[in-house]
């Protein structure tokens, strides 16, 4: 589990797009390193997402099961848990209001001018 | 084509094995947990990028390159004071990179000692791994040996007290001519347990009978048949003409009897038509020899 401590503090990048790629269910580990390279356009090796991976378990933000006999391939199934997605709900919070802070001063080049 | 096939495989399977390798930089723990599935994931990337040719590969290389050069991603939540360590990490990354564009010739120095550095390693574990790691392209290959001098073979088949089966074969040039430009391929003359002995049966048509005899007809390879004859499914009982130093006049004409398999591949792959030997004239420039089972090399 998290410590309340730690509940508070800024996500790392890297943290942050790997619990974001789960957002839709369980994945594969291969799967997470694809959704991150999309959703961020940051290409990651696969010792950034398994190392990631196993800090998010060992926090408990994230479980892993053995992928199920249907499934053509083998490994690990990574899911989010209700702290992880805490989590992330709470570092999206926390950029949104970065980003409009950075709205408010006029400093976007384009975008919403509050 | 099929030797694009053969490259990519060759590469595919030493790549794995250098990120296997490569993996021994992170924790045993680690490693065990997740060592498989990170293999795996490394094997998928090379596969989506080998369509894509050489350059895609190498930058599959270069994205693993990096990430095995980072230390593993730290706590999902850093203290404040662990960012500012990341922080001074990231100050000293750019530094350095800073004073690399400062000196770009010792920075090219480097790169360039690096790049010989790496590419020799590359090529001496390749030929390693082909040589002495590799089983030779043919089923139950260990039972496959050379046999030299060459003539050796032909005596030592008719005593049936080492090999089951020896076959030999005697290389010339051949110049195909007729209705398409003319083309120099690389043809060889084989006794006729040629193909059995490397395990290989046409993928198309027949391969050679005790009977025939001299180049009046021909097994070509896959890539032959693909290149200049478009796959033509009707190629078998064509008659093709070509002029050839081996035979008298200089002029000859065989018949397509079989096409090799794809993946069919004999010492150094450049081989691209057979033809019967000629009872005449043996042919001992090379030979081989499947040994009977059990029997020690040192003995054959």
């Amino acid at each position: 589990m998290v410590s309340r401590d730690k509940a508070g503090q800024p996500l790392t990048p890297t943290v942050f797009h790997v619990l974001l790629s789960l957002r839709d269910g369980p994945i594969h580990g291969y799967a997470v390193m694809k959704r991150v390279e999309d959703d961020s356009g940051m290409s990651m090796g696969p010792g950034t997402i398994y190392g990631a991976l196993q800090r998010l378990v060992d926090a408990g933000w994230v479980t892993e099961d053995q992928a199920g006999d249907d499934d053509p391939r083998r490994g690990r199934v990574f899911s989010m848990t209700r702290e992880g997605r805490a989590a992330l709900s709470r570092e999206a919070e926390r950029i949104t209001r970065l980003a409009e802070s950075v709205a408010v001063r006029r400093m976007l080049p384009d975008g919403p001018r509050t | 084509m099929k030797q694009e096939a053969r490259g990519s495989s060759w590469i595919r399977r030493l790549s794995v094995r250098l990120y296997r390798l490569a993996l021994l930089r992170y924790p045993g723990a680690f490693r065990r947990r997740y060592g498989q599935e990170m293999v795996d994931s490394f094997t998928r990337l090379l596969d989506e990028a080998a369509p894509r040719g050489p350059l895609a590969m190498a930058s599959v290389w270069l994205r693993v390159a990096l990430d095995l050069a980072c230390p593993l991603p730290g706590p999902v939540a850093p203290s404040p004071r662990q960012w500012a360590t990341t922080r001074a990490l990231s100050g000293t990354l750019q530094e350095a990179a800073r004073s690399l564009r400062r000196s770009p010739g010792f920075t090219a120095l480097i790169v360039a000692v690096l790049g010989v550095g790496i590419a020799l390693n590359v090529t001496i574990l390749a030929v390693v791994d082909a040589y002495l790691v590799q089983a030779l392209p043919y089923p139950e290959s260990e039972g496959l040996v050379e046999v030299r001098p060459a003539v050796a073979a032909v005596n030592t088949a008719n005593s049936d007290d080492v090999f089951e089966q020896a076959v030999s074969w005697h290389l010339f040039g051949v110049t195909l001519v007729g209705d398409r430009p003319s083309e120099v391929v690389l043809g060889a003359r084989v006794t006729p347990d040629f193909f059995p002995v490397f395990g290989a049966q046409p993928a198309l048509g027949r391969a050679f009978g005790d009977d025939e005899d001299g180049p009046s007809v021909a097994v070509i390879s896959h890539g032959l048949w693909a290149r200049r004859y478009g796959s033509d499914p009707g190629i078998l009982g064509r008659s093709i003409q070509a002029l050839s130093g081996e035979s008298e006049g200089g002029r000859v004409t065989f018949t397509v009897i079989g096409v090799l398999p794809a993946d069919f591949w004999h010492v150094n792959g450049t081989r691209t038509s057979w033809y019967p030997c000629p009872r005449a004239g043996p042919c001992t420039w090379g030979a081989s020899g499947r040994t009977h089972p059990g029997t020690a090399r040192s003995v054959s």
